[in-house]
């Protein structure tokens, strides 16, 4: 059981996406920055012209960790929490899973793509590796 | 020394435990009698009250205390008051009334920072959990994958450096060791068994790199700093300490969209601030929530490159009590508690006034640095003894 995001105007392209099997990043359409997490202007030049843009799902383990500790007496343990970089959206890093593979298996520089878990109304971006 | 400057007068700490019944109000209480009196004030003298982060009311345990409430409670007369999360971390507390002080908005600045976290997490029904159908803000970044805890961002921080730059687990193991080891000394620590690298090296880990010894302890209890005037100083009977520099930093408040921690922005930013240089300072006292935090914290502030945190600290001599940069000399938050950030400040004043006991460092120290902070907030503090 994994907790969820409350949508809203922001976020919704975001935890959406997947339900048309689309990675989603907010992008400035006048100076291409990345924006993450998503706002309505451009951390880099202030423009509004910012819109979710959908990017290829692929990126590169930049770091991560194996969780042992369960938080919660339900959690399944152990896993792997990273930080991936995203393809094609430079300076944006997802936290996310590794999934689809034993937790040894995953190092940093390691190749992933995007797997969307749906639980409710959001498309959860995991990632597993790329074989 | 100059009217213009900030200064540490008093310092104080209620008792440090788990599963307190004392109220948090009275283990505030408690350290500001103490710091009043090393300062030989009286509460009618104090004219301002910081605090870090405020009373949240959804999570008592995390900050049961707000400056509103210790204000009304002990009867100050405030003509300068701030008490809020949006800061650059814990210390930043201290950095505002020291700002206050320097432009004559108050005179005696409470600043305190009391935690309840073991007592909140063994009397639910008294200090609920917070409750949420869903979540918004940075967690919807982080607790959907079940990266719940800091210590699994920290732990990421961690990973890439050991990665990169090979740091070992048996290097990394002298924080929690020498932490344990000084709290041994220190009568007030949490946890005053000293711990041994073979008790460190069989842990369980929590999120690898990081095993159980390389995290701080839920606890209870109250920690003061009064930030006095300059011009103020005739007042006082102990040892005036003087904030030689301060520094902050807030970039990416996402934990996972800044390339390093804020801390090696604003270990830089330290020394802009002063002719001091990292080989004056004679004690470093310095966050240490997560064990990695501190190794960033000496790197960033020169006591070493980056990358060669790891070798500075393998075998512990040299952050030892009698080491050339005695390192968290009460124990920090790994061996005296989860004081968070400031029990560094505390520990730093009580050094260079020479007042440590068992644990004091040899040698007359001078400087020391305090730091607060770790992923995207820091602050660090210079304290001198002119």
């Amino acid at each position: 059981m994994r907790a969820l995001p409350k949508l809203d105007a922001d976020n919704r392209a975001f935890w959406t996406g997947g339900a048309e099997g689309s990675l989603r990043l907010h992008q400035c359409q006048d100076c291409k920055t990345f924006i993450h997490p998503p706002r309505p202007v451009c951390r880099k030049c202030l423009s509004e012209n910012v819109r979710p843009t959908a990017v290829a799902g692929t990126g590169v383990v930049d770091t991560f960790t194996v969780n042992h500790q369960k938080w919660s007496p339900t959690m399944e343990v152990p896993f792997v929490i990273a930080r991936v970089a995203v393809d094609g959206a430079p300076g944006v890093y997802l936290t996310t899973n590794i999934v689809g593979c034993p937790v040894d298996a995953v190092d940093v520089g390691d190749r992933v793509r995007v797997k969307f878990e749906q639980q409710d109304d959001v498309w959860l971006p995991l990632f597993e590796k790329v074989s | 020394m100059s009217t213009h400057d900030a200064y540490i007068s008093g310092v104080g700490q209620s008792e440090i435990g788990t599963k307190l019944t004392r109220s948090p109000l009275l283990l505030t209480l408690d350290a500001v009698r103490e710091a009043l009196d090393e300062a030989g004030l009286t509460i009618g003298q104090i004219d301002g009250v910081s605090t870090y982060p405020g009373r949240v009311p959804a999570f008592l345990g995390f900050s049961p205390v707000g400056a509103d409430e210790l204000v009304d409670a002990l009867g100050i007369r405030a003509t300068w008051y701030a008490g809020g999360g949006e800061i650059t971390s814990q210390l930043g507390a201290v950095v505002a009334a020291a700002m206050a002080v320097r432009t004559g908005q108050a005179r005696h600045v409470i600043c305190f920072r009391t935690v309840y976290e073991a007592a909140a997490l063994s009397r639910p029904d008294e200090y609920p959990r917070p409750q949420r159908d869903r979540v918004d803000g940075m967690s919807q970044w982080f607790a959907p994958f079940n990266a719940i805890s800091a210590v699994t961002w920290t732990a990421q921080y961690a990973m890439r450096h050991f990665k990169k730059y090979g740091m070992t687990r048996e290097q990394l193991a002298q924080i929690a060791l020498t932490g344990r080891a000084h709290a041994a000394l220190n009568p007030r620590a949490l946890v005053r068994e000293p711990l041994s690298m073979d008790e460190y090296m069989s842990a369980r880990m929590i999120s690898s790199p990081l095993c159980l010894f390389d995290c701080d302890r839920f606890t209870d209890a109250s920690t003061v700093i009064i930030v006095s005037a300059g011009d103020a100083l005739d007042e006082i009977k102990c040892t005036p300490v003087r904030i030689a520099a301060m520094a902050g930093s807030v970039e990416r408040l996402s934990w996972d969209q800044a390339e390093q921690m804020a801390c090696y922005a604003t270990g830089k930013d330290l020394w802009k601030q002063t002719d001091y240089k990292p080989a004056d300072v004679d004690t470093a006292q310095v966050y240490d929530g997560f064990s990695f935090q501190a190794v960033a914290w000496l790197e960033s502030l020169g006591f070493c490159e980056l990358g060669e945190g790891g070798q500075f600290i393998e075998g512990g001599k040299r952050i030892a009590l009698d080491g050339e940069l005695p390192l968290n000399t009460f124990g920090g938050q790994i061996g005296a508690g989860r004081l968070h950030g400031f029990g560094f400040a505390h520990e730093a004043v009580v050094q260079l006034r020479g007042k440590g006991g068992a644990r004091q460092i040899p040698n007359d120290p001078k400087l020391a640095v305090a730091t607060s902070g770790g992923g995207p907030l820091a602050t660090a503090l210079l304290l001198a003894r002119d």
